[in-house]
């Protein structure tokens, strides 16, 4: 049982620390705002909107190619927040999403 | 000479894809394009090779001798999670074009069953590759791995230049993309069996 516990400690502890040094020494600059697209988004990741998964669909909204309404999950009230989000933040030259509901 | 022919088994003998079936997601899912077939191929190979070699030692020096070999399974899935996170975070840093084409299958690695596959064979089913041999050495494991990667990479790159010159050519219409690739695939895996005669 010890074992069991030491081991499986041990190998979660040396796989987190490999990945956390790894994502710090290969970090990649990504627009600040697919991160806070895909936290308003629902998560479910079900795929519905046609973009595997929803931070693609996060990329596609800003990218205009996705509309938000093709996220089934979504309500009314998500889309709005998401509207009102990309109305206020534009990016790094200024310009604004044109949002599609 | 036992070496080589453990690398000639796992390459051509028991190819993963076209004698195990194992998978066969990326298999159709990533062999529209050469270059990015012979990617899928790289980035399996080094997650098949490396993910063996700590699963071995894992297996062979702490769950044997202690007796925990039930804790198996979880414990290579940890390891080959691990190494494919590693993996795409290393292809988003240096090729985001290739990110982008590998897609979702590149997290899928995690789920191929062949990664999961060759560390379980190598150690909890290892009599039965390593022709009754409980106790295979870490070379003699490294070969195996290297070899069923590498026939991997072989055959989705073939499978892929199949595929890359057949959508020149008319075919019908319902006939197009996934039912033609699996006849392709088909012709393929009889054509492979023949290696079998060979040793």
């Amino acid at each position: 049982m010890t074992v069991v516990i030491v081991l499986s400690v041990a190998v979660s502890v040396i796989l987190a620390l490999l990945l956390s040094f790894a994502s710090v020494a290969l970090h990649v600059e990504e627009d600040p705002r697919v991160q806070d697209i895909v936290d308003m988004l629902p998560n479910q990741n079900c795929g519905l909107c046609g973009n595997p998964g929803c931070k693609a669909m996060a990329v596609s909204v800003l990218n205009e190619d996705s509309r938000l309404s093709q996220c089934k999950p979504g309500d009314q009230e998500m889309r709005e927040s998401i509207r009102d989000y990309l109305n206020e933040h534009p990016d790094a030259s200024g310009e604004y999403v044109k949002v599609k509901m | 000479m036992e070496l080589i022919a453990i690398a000639f088994g796992a390459i051509f003998v028991n190819n993963v894809i076209l004698q195990q079936f194992y998978g066969l997601c990326p298999f159709l899912g990533v062999s529209t394009k050469k270059s990015s077939a012979l990617s899928m191929g790289m980035a399996v190979t080094f997650v098949i090779t490396f993910s063996t070699i700590i699963s071995y030692a894992i297996y062979t020096y702490i769950l044997k001798p202690n007796d925990i070999t039930y804790l198996s399974t979880i414990v290579f899935i940890l390891v080959i999670a691990s190494f494919v996170q590693l993996v795409e975070m290393f292809i988003k840093r240096f090729s985001s074009s290739l990110y982008s084409a590998l897609g979702v299958y590149l997290p899928l690695i995690t789920t191929n069953c062949a990664v999961l596959g060759v560390a379980i064979d190598t150690t909890v089913n290892s009599s039965k590759i390593f022709g009754g041999n409980e106790n295979p050495t870490l070379m003699m494991v490294t070969i195996y791995a290297l070899g069923i990667s590498l026939g991997y990479a072989l055959v989705i790159f073939l499978f892929s230049a199949i595929r890359e010159e057949m959508s020149a050519y008319p075919i019908k219409r319902n006939w197009q993309g996934i039912p033609i690739a699996l006849i392709t695939a088909f012709i393929m895996a009889m054509i492979f069996i023949g290696f079998g005669g060979i040793v």
